[in-house]
This record gives structure tokens, sequence and C-alpha cells, in this order.
């Protein structure tokens, strides 16, 4: 569902209940601008989850920023991230009905590619050992069965809440956590080789020293 | 003196809740002194502490490296303001 970004459809609320209601058309926009603008970046990112592509991510978010402006008058302030993120959720259900249902992956960990334009480190030498670190951390990442995968990058990349990956992945927050601790385990299973040498601090048996 | 395996297993099994910080887990002020204190006397569970934290950062920087083109997000934020001012109806 590749999209070119000049063939993008017209924006448009569609019919608005609120039509001829400035008070309430006023109330809307304001409710918009706290709640849901603040958000496009993460409403991007969550999509790109569930499509696995930014081109269908971003379609998805505009559709989802047309839903959300017409349900802001229902909302009821609490947890807007977690409202938004269910919009968006709804919406990529409801645009895969429309097409074909293509499994969700991630394009970055499908074509992985060097680590560049890390976020800067102290030393040279730490950005060196960084790099070769985070390279096996992406590899062990992209080794993950997709359902843990799934979390770990909602979670940990991406910064939401388990209660807010819970609302993207249509699951209950326990197994958000059970999930999300059993890929922390594997993940580090396979960063093992790159565990630090035994601290010289400690006794065999793991007593400080 | 060795360190109780219990506190092993639990300090195990909360470590990650006590990172995260998140609400829908948060351990009490209680259960984070007692994996604190822990964590100061078990090389084991300290170890463990320091790995996961180090995986934890990279997967920061792995999503800080793989952040949303800002033409894209740009492009939403119109979409947005014109929905906001009525343009786009």
């Amino acid at each position: 569902m590749s999209v070119d970004q000049s063939t993008r459809h017209a924006v448009g609320p569609g019919p608005d209940p609120a039509a001829g209601d400035p008070d309430a058309s006023t109330g809307r926009a304001e409710l918009f601008g706290t709640y849901v603008e603040p958000e496009i970046e993460a409403m991007l990112r969550v999509a790109h989850r569930l499509t696995g592509s930014w081109n269908d991510a971003e379609d998805v978010v505009q559709d989802s920023l047309v839903r959300a402006y017409r349900a802001i008058d229902r909302f009821d302030g609490r947890h807007p991230r977690a409202w938004l993120f269910t919009i968006v959720r709804n919406t990529h259900l409801n645009s895969l009905r429309r097409t074909r249902p293509v499994p969700a992956e991630d394009e970055w960990l499908e074509r992985r590619t060097p680590a560049f334009g890390a976020d800067r480190a102290p030393s040279a030498e730490e950005v060196y050992a960084d790099r070769h670190f985070d390279a096996d951390v992406e590899a062990a990442l992209a080794a993950l069965d997709p359902r843990f995968r799934r979390v770990v990058l909602l979670v940990d990349l991406d910064h939401l809440t388990y209660a807010e990956a819970a609302e993207v992945l249509g699951v209950p927050v326990g197994t958000v956590m059970s999930r999300l601790s059993r890929a922390r385990s594997r993940l580090r299973e396979q960063l093992a080789h790159r565990r630090p040498g035994p601290d010289p601090t400690t006794d065999p048996k793991g007593k400080r020293r | 003196m060795s360190v109780p395996m219990l506190d092993c297993w639990l300090s195990a099994r909360r470590l990650d809740r006590y990172l995260d910080r998140d609400d829908s887990a948060r351990l009490t002020d209680g259960q984070a002194r007692r994996l604190e204190h822990h964590l100061s006397v078990c090389a084991r569970c300290a170890s463990s502490a320091e790995d996961r934290m180090r995986v934890r950062a990279a997967l920061h920087r792995l999503g800080a490296r793989h952040r949303p083109d800002p033409a894209a997000v740009a492009r939403l934020e119109d979409v947005a303001a014109r929905l906001r001012t009525g343009e786009g109806a």
C-alpha cells in the first residue's frame, strides 16, 4: 500500500455534528490542539509498528487524525495517548479489511543496516563499543518472535507505557508484561557473549567483597 | 555468608518493574528499598541489573535512530492544523 506523497487523499472530517455551532467547533479545535496534535509523532511510530511501513503508517495516521477530530468531543480527557493509540489500531485494522492482510514486519529490522548517526557518547571508545553492542542488540531483536518483538519495540524503543502498549496490541496489560519479560530475557540470552567478564570485587558466590 | 536465594528470586522477578517504573506495575516503596538493598550486597543480581540497563540503553538508542521522517511528521501536522482550522472540511 505504498502511496505517492502527491496522491494522498484530501483531508476532511466529513459530516460535522458541530457544524453551525461556533462554540462547539471552537471547543473541539482546542481539545484537538491540546490532546492530539502533540502526539502526532507518537501516533506515527505506533502506526509504523502496526503496518511495518512508514508510507502506510502515514496513511493510517492521516485517517486517525480525522477520526480523532470527529470523536474528540466524546473523549473524557483521561489517558489521551491510550485513546489515540486505540484509534490508530482500529484505523489500521479497518485498512487491513479493505486491503490484503499483510503481516506487519519492521522494514528496518528486515534490512538491518549499519548503525550510523547514533547518539553521541562521551568518548570515541564508548561510541565504538556501543555501535558494536547495538548491532548485536538489533540482530537479537530481529531474531525474536514477532509477538515478543513488537512489545519491546513499543515499550523500549517508542516509550509507551504497558497500558498504552496493551491498547495498541489489543491485549491485557498482564500479557504485555509477560511478553516483555520473556522478550527481554531472550535478548539477554542472545547477548550473553557480550557480557563483561567477572567482577574482581566479588567472591565466587556472588557476594560483594 | 551467602545471599538468600529467595531475595535473588524476588530480585529477578522485580528488576524490570523497578527499572521501568510503569504506573501499571510500580513497586511499592518497601519493595523498591528491599530490592535496592539486595542489589547492594548481591553481585550476581547487580550484574543482572547492569545487563538489563545496558540492553535498555541500546534499545533506547535504536529508538532514537529510527525516528519518523520529519517531513512525514510535518505533513501530518499540516493535516491536523487544517482539521483544527476547518480548512480541510
